[in-house]
């Protein structure tokens, strides 16, 4: 299956804008593949939340082509929005039990899988006898991530995910994510609080003012990028990024391919923010 | 299970690691089946193709074992291995380090007997 | 294994199980209410008779509250999250749309009727329990549904037929308005009524300035078939096709919502 790698996500020369505003996307290109999980970061109002409206097909393009799955978002195909799930920042869950909820709606994807759905309700410690208008923000979002996870839809979009979710959640929510999505899938991330998901992504892309301004795997970061700490960053001459810290400076210098330090995701959205990587 | 994401090493070191101490302990005796990476990915909260690289380093360097079609287990002679590789790393590097600290705070026999008795009995 | 991207019988029944599932409570407040709505109407205007003229004005009334409940159709059409979540379900605009037809118009109507039908039955005969000792005999007529063709006779299918489209403008108004449908439906209904109001004086003006004075309205009628004349046309054309252009406008305008 592995050898069928095919971009699930192609977006060309996309044109966005709300009403007569300027424009939010402008000649906006990006290939996404299955198989990997995808981490979107910018800033608030970089145009995050659109990009994922636009491939889930809640909003139309003004110019561009916009392919997910072999499909166009817009037209909103049934068979197309049955291998898509998306779980917007703010969302709707109907005043009803979980089993209730899961009755009327899991019919609807026919790759559903529920044993697997309960397992994730478990490890969450949700029951199917809760009231979703019962649940805590945070709860009501462990449960469509759950929902999400055992949609087995080929295209998941998240947005914001972690938002809410207390700390042992968001561990929790780490590991069912990397055990549960398999290399059929492609899992889009979007986030600010860029710690949350650093070690679970395999891509980083980064927009800012409705423009990709970076886009590389994981390996491919690691590679091109060393992610130190010094004490103090006078002497060190190719230093591309450097922040202070309690530990003295944390430093982003170009690799020497030798050897290799795990990626500061936040160092590095900072680094790219500031202009100094791209 | 926990590793220090802060350190600079690349994580899919500090899993190799981590796992090589799992060996030495006998935690991953040799010759059993290497956990699959869905979960040990899971365990580490980390993408599975960071496993993926950790298992292949691990497999070059001839602590695991692939075996064809089964998977990856630990290798018979692994504890042996990572012993020479850890002997070596710590001549290198830990051991001057940890003698020019010595030095430097004019450590005597008696601040390190514990270290000593450790040696003699070892 | 695709199914067909308009209709599929197998999705639309799921979705239209899961819509019902899912709002249950408010369909059964809804029919609910409207049965002790009728009940009480009719027991507060029979409590010394009533002719069966006088359920003349209760149905009409019955007629409203079936109106207000088809209005209220695409209530996840509320707000943007509930939008979001509806656009996103995988079923197609026509099975979404057709679900709620379903709800709305053939289950509002037929259950309307039943209940008017049997909340009449079921208070006169309170009524008559009620009053069983009196020395006065008072007369409450039983209702039946013949009495309706007696009040419209000739203009029964074209009653029925406005009152089909008034119907369907009240359905597919939410698809135009989004929040607070309903209201908006009714105001741009009446705003549209006024338009088609105020052309009168205007065109007789414009047609025939010597012979209007003022607000007057100069309507000539000739016959255009045997039976048939221009006003009655007009009038039948607005009752019988208006559906055939409104509901067309509400898909593409379901279809292109964006949130």
């Amino acid at each position: 299956m592995s050898l069928n790698v095919y971009a699930m996500i192609e977006i060309k020369n996309l044109t966005f804008h709300y009403g007569k505003r300027k424009k939010l996307f402008n000649d906006f290109s990006l290939d996404l593949e299955q198989g990997s999980i995808v981490g979107l970061l910018g800033k608030n109002g970089a145009g995050k939340s659109t990009l994922l409206k636009l491939v889930a097909g809640l909003l139309s393009p003004q110019q561009g082509g916009i392919t997910v799955n072999a499909y166009k978002p817009i037209q909103r195909d049934p068979n197309f929005l049955a291998d898509i799930y998306m779980i917007p920042e703010e969302f709707y869950l109907p005043a009803t039990t979980i089993a209730g909820y899961l009755k009327a709606i899991t019919p609807l994807y026919p790759s559903f899988d529920k044993a697997k759905l309960n397992n994730i309700l478990t490890e969450f410690e949700l029951s199917v006898s809760d009231k979703l208008n019962n649940l805590s923000h945070g709860q009501r979002k462990k449960f469509l991530i759950a929902f999400a996870l055992a949609s087995n839809c080929k295209l998941l979009i998240l947005d914001e995910p972690t938002n809410g979710l207390d700390i042992p959640s968001k561990s929790l929510f780490r590991k069912i994510l990397v055990s549960s999505v398999t290399d059929e899938q492609l899992v889009l991330i979007s986030t600010h609080q860029v710690k949350d998901i650093d070690t679970i992504i395999d891509k980083v892309v980064v927009v800012e003012n409705g423009a990709m301004v970076f886009e590389e795997n994981v390996t491919g970061i690691s590679s091109k990028y060393l992610f130190e700490t010094v004490a103090a960053p006078d002497g060190i001459n190719d230093i591309l990024y450097q922040e202070k810290s309690p530990m003295g400076y944390r430093i982003i210098r170009p690799a020497n391919g030798d050897n290799e330090t795990s990626i500061d995701l936040e160092l590095l959205f900072n680094a790219i923010i500031h202009k100094t990587i791209k | 299970m926990s590793i220090d994401f802060k350190s600079t090493k690349g994580i899919f070191l500090q899993i190799a690691e981590n796992i090589c101490h799992q060996i030495l302990e006998g935690k991953l005796p040799p010759g059993e089946r290497v956990p699959s990476v869905r979960d040990l990915a899971a365990d580490f909260e980390v993408n599975r193709n960071t496993v993926l690289r950790t298992y292949a380093l691990l497999d070059e360097s001839g602590v695991f074992e692939n075996k064809r079609g089964i998977g990856f287990f630990v290798s018979e002679n692994a504890v042996e291995m990572i012993r020479s590789t850890e002997k070596k790393e710590f001549f290198q590097n830990d051991l001057p380090e940890f003698i020019q600290k010595i030095k430097l705070l004019k450590l005597n026999e008696n601040d390190l007997s514990e270290l000593i008795t450790v040696i003699k009995t070892n | 294994m695709k199914s067909n991207k308009f209709f599929s019988l197998k999705r639309f029944s799921r979705f239209f199980g899961a819509d019902l599932r899912l709002n249950k409570k408010y369909y059964f407040f809804c029919f609910a209410g409207m049965a002790v709505g009728l009940y009480i109407i009719f027991l507060l205007n029979m409590r010394y008779s009533l002719s069966e003229n006088g359920y003349q004005p209760l149905f009409v009334l019955g007629l409203l509250g079936l109106g207000a409940f088809v209005g209220d159709a695409f209530n996840d059409l509320n707000s943007k999250t509930k939008t979001a979540n509806y656009l996103l379900l995988p079923v197609s605009i026509f099975e979404k749309i057709l679900s709620q037809f379903v709800i709305r118009f053939v289950f509002g109507v037929g259950l309307f009727l039943l209940l008017f039908w049997v909340d009449a039955y079921l208070a006169r005969e309170t009524q008559m329990i009620r009053m069983a000792g009196n020395e006065k005999i008072y007369e409450i007529a039983p209702f039946h549904y013949s009495l309706l063709y007696k009040w419209v006779n000739d203009y029964m299918l074209f009653f029925v037929m406005i009152c089909v489209s008034i119907g369907l403008f009240l359905f597919a108004g939410r698809l135009f308005f989004g929040r607070f449908g309903l209201i908006k439906t009714i105001i741009a209904g009446f705003a549209a009524f006024l338009l088609i109001v105020c052309c009168f004086p205007l065109f007789s003006y414009l047609f025939y300035p010597a012979e209007t004075h003022g607000f007057d309205v100069k309507l000539p009628m000739y016959e255009l078939f045997d039976d048939i004349n221009n006003v009655e046309l007009f009038v039948y054309g607005i009752a019988y096709f208006s559906w055939l252009f409104l509901l067309p406008l509400a898909y593409f305008k379901l279809k292109e919502k964006q949130v």
